[in-house]
């Protein structure tokens, strides 16, 4: 894919949002804080499977997972969000595998929670305050969290936070990704 | 009878804030010391509920919390003024939910303590050897009372803004990157 079928996609992506007002989001849970990503993105959810560490890889790849064949960059999304690392693993852990910026990466998240459908409208930007300059651009939005609820009240105190994968890796890191997966492929076929 | 009593009592209570007072601020404790706001700026004061955190934010943002629907920033205000953080919080703590920019803020405090009513003779300037040399200047001025220092914070400086990425600012032109 070059970089200007990424565009269009995202174009065409976009477009069916603003005309269907509908967005479909994967949700998952890290750390007690729930996120959500377009279903668009997600190729698949797997359980947790053993990821083979890569020595000398970059700091925020775990390592890769061999997937029907396909070698698979895996990336702690605990330790990228600068949140604790997991004390357990639980049965709930999964592998969330999505495609973009031209790669295909497995994301490593304590629980998938559900698919939400919702309207983009109820997306609001993020607080200007919680803004940085570059290291959260990936954050499409904040919504309300309709996951956790409060049995009691029925009304959530929690807030989804709703990434935007097309601005997830730097260019940087989309090229480390790749490196990682072919270099891994390469070794596996040896 | 007594009623009666309370009211004129009440009323002049009220000649004499409007006599007076220049202006009514709420003051809280972060640490040893004792900081207040403009009562105008504050919207609410409330209990610490669950805080979302979101990643990637510069670090004294501690998240932003789900106000009856409305997204709001939460501040850690031990962590903005570079004393040691609280860790875990206590039940005297609170959010403060002020106005900022005309946005709502919530800065974690210590404790909430009084509303009090400032003179003119009680407030000061603060003092030129004790302001930063950088700009953040997050205090106002300084009010006495009873022989302690209550530092008023103007709150507008209490973050520098971030251009965030707006889409019309990149009028189809696109800079090629590095």
């Amino acid at each position: 894919m070059s970089g200007d079928s990424i565009i269009s996609s995202t174009r065409s992506d976009l477009q069916r949002t603003q005309e269907t007002g509908q967005l479909q989001l994967v949700c998952f849970r890290l750390d007690e804080e729930d996120f959500g990503v377009d279903i668009h993105h997600v190729q698949e959810i797997n359980r947790r499977v053993k990821v083979t560490k890569i020595p000398q890889s970059a700091a925020f790849v775990e390592g890769v997972i061999n997937l029907r064949g396909k070698i698979v960059p895996v990336i702690d999304l605990r330790r990228r969000f600068g949140f604790p690392p997991a004390t357990e693993q639980t049965k709930e852990s999964r592998i969330v595998v999505v495609e973009t910026q031209d790669v295909t990466v497995g994301m490593v998240v304590d629980e998938v929670t559900e698919v939400l459908r919702l309207s983009s409208e109820s997306i609001k930007p993020t607080p200007e305050i919680a803004l940085s300059e570059v290291e959260n651009q990936y954050i499409k939005g904040v919504t309300n969290s309709p996951v956790q609820k409060d049995d009691v009240t029925g009304k959530s105190e929690h807030l989804l936070i709703v990434l935007d994968m097309d601005r997830i890796f730097t260019q940087q890191e989309t090229r480390a990704l790749r490196r990682v997966a072919d270099e891994a492929g390469a070794a596996a076929q040896d | 009878m007594e009623a009666e009593i309370t009211t004129k009592v009440n009323r002049a209570d009220e000649q004499f804030v409007s006599a007076r007072t220049v202006r009514q601020v709420i003051c809280f404790g972060l640490g040893e010391e004792t900081f207040a706001v403009d009562i105008y700026q504050v919207q609410e004061i409330i209990h610490i509920p669950h805080i979302t955190r979101i990643p990637g934010t510069r670090q004294f943002v501690e998240g932003a919390i789900n106000l009856r629907g409305k997204i709001v920033p939460v501040m850690d205000l031990r962590k903005r003024f570079g004393l040691t953080p609280t860790g875990e919080h206590t039940r005297k703590n609170r959010i403060m939910v002020l106005t900022v920019h005309s946005n709502p803020v919530g800065l974690i405090v210590d404790f909430v303590n009084q509303v009090l009513q400032l003179t003119t003779e009680m407030l000061t300037p603060v003092p030129e050897m004790t302001l930063p040399v950088a700009d953040e200047n997050f205090i106002e001025s300084v009010a006495s009372v009873n022989d302690e220092l209550i530092m008023i914070l103007d709150v507008n400086n209490i973050y520098t803004r971030v251009q965030s990425e707006a889409p019309h600012n990149n009028t189809g032109v696109t800079r090629p990157h590095g």
